[in-house]
């Protein structure tokens, strides 16, 4: 195969920035500016917030896998004290509402449909509903869509979008956006080929049923009037926009409230609420209304990918090289991420393929959440940990064996790196190194099957790693305004908890030269566009990093022309201003280049003593009665799906992770002993902002790959642990050492050379544990979340 | 002579089990009558029997109070909540308290409490409000969260009620009348050393858990001044965090122990 890059992208290039001496980038200790609002619990989330005289709303759950709504009494709701409005399935007038918020029929159980009852108090809102009578025609369902794709079976779920109408979903996997996210075909050359290449075929299954519970119950507050809206209510994408395209609303204004525990799960609620929440309070005259959900319903959506099996057929040499992978994915409902994905953008395998196959089941259709990477970073770790084993290998090796991209070895993107201005560095070999040495690695790897711990239980290492990626993003603007020298960050962005707002102003104070104390960022209210793209974590600080820079680097122009020009030349072109000011400059005759800001000082770089702060730069108070105009500038970024628009997929960013259990060949229990990770972040930000990411993620991860999974009653498709007492999630009591290690190559397309984190550790782990378990009994478990009846039935005692 | 069974019923005080057995729950948030409160008022009591018997061809009567067991009946015995009168009928009872008492009962739908040091009287309250639906709900103390629907799953409505960390989605507002409780945010507002240790281990992500360790960890510390790691993971056992920050709240524990007692 040609081994030289095919073209280099003018937008892929390393950021030169990234070696420079970081005064505020970088180091650690800057206090995080949401810090005490939520340590004291006054950070007000969707929950906490009310319109005055706000009504509430109450909507209907399905209670069955699949029905229709035949008829509905609700006279005894509408004649309830305090109920205000009964909206029902049938009341014409909303597009929106009939035909997405409020169906008649209910596709899985807990599905919000029906009937929306409005009232005086939320109590009353439950109770009005509770009255509402219905009768239900239950319809067939199926839980797996290998029901659900058998001949002749009951058509599942809406097929208004399928011509004819089928459950089948094999040539529609697409995700939010519409388009194609999980190749399907022959990727990369021609898997047959590399089938009679190998020494060796392997072929396991791998089902992944994980899921997440939502920590905040959905909540949203809306008020329409005179034809525009306002709205309090979590989500990533503002719901905003949707409840103006539903009320067509001229002007939305959406108030920046906290996001409890979202990740991502939240969005499919909140889109409905973005329909259902103003078109409520349009038809209440304008009333503010606050939607309502428990805990059970806010927890209807899935997780980053629908419950599914995925086959994989595996061909390599005996020295680990895998020459092909055939993915065969059945998933139920749309999926994201699957197949050979991480396998196209992290490896040199050279033939792949995908054949996708997915069906309509009664079960909530999965939404990203931490993330929708989550199933295709389980198919790249599983297949290589099963060849490592079945050659009696170490996983490590195998990965550093194909490590590459598109197919391409790592003398290639050594090529693409200093063609694109970056560092030669080999991200995964660092992060192995550092991850092996911290576990002691060539002490503690052992067969499988080798190691039984005093105690009696049976001990075992398992391998994960993949690339590191930034998220699939629609662009992000900033508006940075200055004034007496400090500056403000003016943009919406929903909060999921990264310490996104404090890293922004970490950016500002280094590219502007301000001390971080003096840049502030509290997210406004969306309304004009001005947005900076979220989830501000895994991923879109590549986006908005690069945004904040350009703004950065126009007000540093205006500071220096202030300090060298003073006001004789107009910094304000589009108007005239007859009234400003002369201010004499205070820099007079010096260049750009022999000036420089730092700590808030404008300074002489010959002679550091002659500096002003930029106030007295920009502003000129002193003696002056009137007020110098603050220096404004914006930003705007769009780095394309996934940090790198195809079909640029290179990825050169890595990660790895040990991870060391210890099972209970007894009880099948399962404990994580320890766990090592190895982020190559690119360049860390705020480093303690990254090792939140690394250890909250990996503990995430854990729960997932041992707890967390919706369970359903197989004979009426009803989830039978709806509440957080019947669903385990990890607690502090769960949780052993976790050692965690920040690598920077700067080889990531984000400012300073930086990539996302917050995603990696939570996709990882659940497939970390299962070739760890291997490790321990000799017996894969490729079914999970691994719960104590599976490793007892793998050891043939259940 | 009386012999009580069920002691649950003191004037003033509603427990919780003798409520829910006898009131069942309130449908429609209507205004609390005090019919509502009264029925929880009868409590079940054992009566030995007077006996009264006439010697024949006489006037003269005997009264004989016998204890045999026989004699022994169960009547239902309605005790005033304000005067604590007996009545032997929940209407004579009802006629009691609309005759003599109706002012009263209206402010026995009330409660006060001390929140935070500050005093709160006459705190309207519904029977089957729990102490977090009237902090969050009612009175707008934002900090008590709610993850699990009132499940006491979760940890995110901890206060401290008289000192002791409470699930306050499982405590009834009606049984707080005259405690002192604080909320996280009256720890931060009093300068608690265990907010900035929060904030310096980053302890909080999306920070919906937060205010609920807080509160933990504060009593926590109350309690045990040099907490183990392994005493500090019993304590936050309760305490859910989707976010997993569980390994900040350790260190940033261990370090306010320190700052108590006066290190660095």
């Amino acid at each position: 195969m040609d081994n030289s890059p095919r073209y280099t992208h003018p937008n892929r290039k390393c950021d030169p920035d990234y070696n420079k001496e970081f005064s505020v980038v970088g180091n650690t200790g800057y206090r995080r500016i949401d810090g005490w609002e939520k340590a004291s619990g006054k950070a007000m989330f969707a929950r906490d917030f009310s319109f005055p005289g706000t009504l509430y709303a109450r909507i209907l759950s399905c209670p069955y896998a699949h029905a229709n709504i035949k008829s509905m009494d609700t006279s005894k709701a509408e004649a309830y004290p305090g109920v205000r409005k009964v909206v029902r399935y049938d009341d014409t007038g909303n597009f929106f509402l009939s035909m997405w918020v409020l169906p008649s029929k209910g596709l899985f159980e807990g599905e919000p449909m029906g009937v929306a009852i409005i009232a005086d108090t939320d109590e009353i809102a439950q109770d009005a509903l509770r009255l509402v009578e219905v009768e239900w025609e239950v319809l067939d369902f199926a839980l797996e869509c290998a029901d659900s794709l058998k001949e002749g079976f009951p058509l599942v779920y809406n097929s208004r979008s399928m011509d004819p109408p089928s459950n089948s979903l094999s040539n529609r996997n697409t995700g939010p956006t519409g388009a194609q996210v999980a190749p399907i075909g022959n990727v990369q050359g021609d898997v047959q080929i590399g089938f009679e290449e190998a020494d060796q075929i392997i072929e396991f299954t791998k089902y992944q049923a994980e899921n997440h519970a939502r920590v905040e119950p959905m909540t949203g507050n809306f008020v329409f009037k005179d034809d525009h809206l306002e709205c309090a209510c979590p989500g990533q994408l503002p719901p905003g926009m949707l409840a103006q395209v539903a009320t067509g609303a001229s002007n939305v204004y959406q108030y920046p409230v906290y996001n409890g525990g979202s990740f991502g799960h939240g969005y499919p609620i909140a889109l409905l609420f973005g329909f259902m929440g103003g078109v409520l309070s349009q038809i209440m005259n304008g009333t503010p209304v606050k939607i309502m959900m428990d805990t059970a319903q806010s927890n209807f959506y899935t997780m980053s990918n629908d419950a599914g099996y995925e086959t994989f057929k595996v061909g390599f040499k005996n020295d680990g090289t895998i020459t092909a992978v055939e993915s065969d994915p059945q998933y139920n409902g749309t999926t994201y991420e699957c197949g050979v994905t991480h396998m196209v953008e992290n490896t040199r395998i050279p033939n792949l393929l995908t054949n996708y196959e997915g069906a309509w089941v009664n079960r909530p259709q999965a939404f990203c959440c931490r993330s929708e990477q989550r199933v295709a970073a389980a198919g790249l770790n599983l297949t290589f940990s099963h060849v490592a084993a079945e050659l009696g290998i170490s996983p490590a090796e195998v990965a550093l064996k194909n490590d590459g991209a598109m197919g391409h070895d790592m003398e290639y993107l050594s090529t693409l790196k200093k063609q694109q201005g970056f560092q030669d560095r080999d991200s995964l070999r660092e992060c192995i190194e550092v991850a092996k040495k911290a576990i002691d690695f060539d002490n503690v790897w052992h067969e499988a099957g080798s190691k039984t711990l005093p105690d009696g239980r049976k001990h075992g290492i398992g391998f994960a790693w993949d690339h590191s990626w930034t998220d699939m993003t629609f662009g992000g603007q900033v508006l940075i305004v200055m004034s007496n020298g400090k500056a403000q960050i003016a943009g919406n962005h929903p909060d999921v908890g990264v310490n996104a707002a404090s890293t922004y102003c970490q950016i500002v104070a280094e590219e502007i030269g301000l001390k971080y104390s003096d840049v502030y960022f509290k997210p406004n209210c969306e309304g004009h566009g001005i947005a900076l793209s979220s989830p501000a974590s895994a991923s879109n600080t590549v986006n908005n990093g690069w945004a904040l820079k350009q703004a950065c680097k126009q007000l540093k122009a205006q500071i220096f022309e202030l300090a060298i020009n003073g006001t004789e030349h107009d910094i304000y072109p589009t108007y005239e201003m007859p009234n400003v000011p002369h201010y004499d400059p205070l820099f007079p005759g010096k260049s750009i280049e022999e000036l420089d800001i730092k700590d808030g000082y404008v300074f002489e770089k010959a002679d550091p003593n002659n500096k002003f702060s930029v106030a007295e730069v920009t502003t000129h108070e002193a003696g002056k009665t009137s007020f110098h105009a603050p220096l404004t500038a914006w930003g705007w970024y769009s780095s394309g799906n996934w940090g790198c628009d195809a079909p640029h997929r290179e990825r050169m960013v890595r990660q790895a992770h040990f991870v060391e259990v210890a099972v209970d060949t007894e009880t099948g229990d399962i404990e994580v002993l320890r766990v090592i990770n190895a982020n190559d972040v690119g360049k860390a930000i705020s480093p303690e902002s990254v090792n939140g990411q690394q250890y909250g993620g990996t503990i995430m991860g854990i729960s997932r790959g041992k707890y967390e999974a919706s369970v359903y009653d197989p004979s009426t498709g009803v989830k039978l642990n709806a509440n957080l007492l019947d669903y385990k999630t990890s607690t502090i009591e769960d949780c052993g050492p976790i050692e965690t290690h920040i690598i920077e190559t700067a080889l990531g397309y984000g400012p300073y050379g930086c990539v996302g984190v917050a995603e990696s550790n939570a996709d990882l782990m659940p497939t970390a544990i299962g070739p760890a378990v291997q490790n321990a009994i000799g017996v894969w478990i490729d079914d999970y979340p691994i719960t104590p009846d599976k490793v007892l039935k793998a050891l043939g005692k259940a | 002579m009386v012999k009580e069974k069920d002691n649950n019923c003191q004037p003033g005080k509603i427990s919780r089990r003798q409520f829910l057995k006898d009131a069942g729950i309130v449908v429609g948030g209507t205004a609390v009558s005090s019919a509502f409160f009264l029925s929880a008022c009868g409590k079940e009591v054992e009566v030995t029997k007077t006996v009264t018997t006439t010697a024949p061809g006489t006037t003269n009567t005997k009264t004989v109070t016998t204890t045999a067991a026989d004699n022994t009946v169960t009547v239902t015995k309605y005790t005033c909540p304000v005067c604590s009168q007996e009545y032997d009928s929940l209407s004579a009872l009802k006629a009691h308290f609309d005759a003599d008492h109706s002012e009263d009962g209206i402010k026995k739908g009330t409660i006060a409490l001390t929140i935070n040091g500050k005093e709160y009287k006459d705190i309207y309250i519904k029977p089957h409000w729990t102490l977090k639906d009237l902090l969050h709900n009612q009175m707008g103390f934002v900090e008590v969260k709610e993850m699990c629907s009132g499940r006491g799953a979760c940890g995110s409505c901890s206060v401290l009620m008289d000192g002791r960390p409470i699930l306050s989605c499982l405590t009834l507002a009606s049984t707080c009348d005259g405690c002192e409780i604080e909320t996280s945010a009256g720890i931060a507002e009093n300068n608690h050393p265990l907010i900035e240790a929060y904030i310096k281990h980053h302890c909080m992500q999306c920070g919906y858990c937060t205010p609920g360790f807080v509160v933990t960890a504060k009593a926590l510390l109350e309690k045990t001044p040099n907490p183990t790691e392994d005493d500090i993971k019993k304590a936050l056992g309760g305490n859910l965090c989707r976010c997993s920050t569980y390994p900040a709240h350790i260190d940033a524990i261990l370090e306010t122990a320190t700052v108590m007692k006066g290190g660095n």
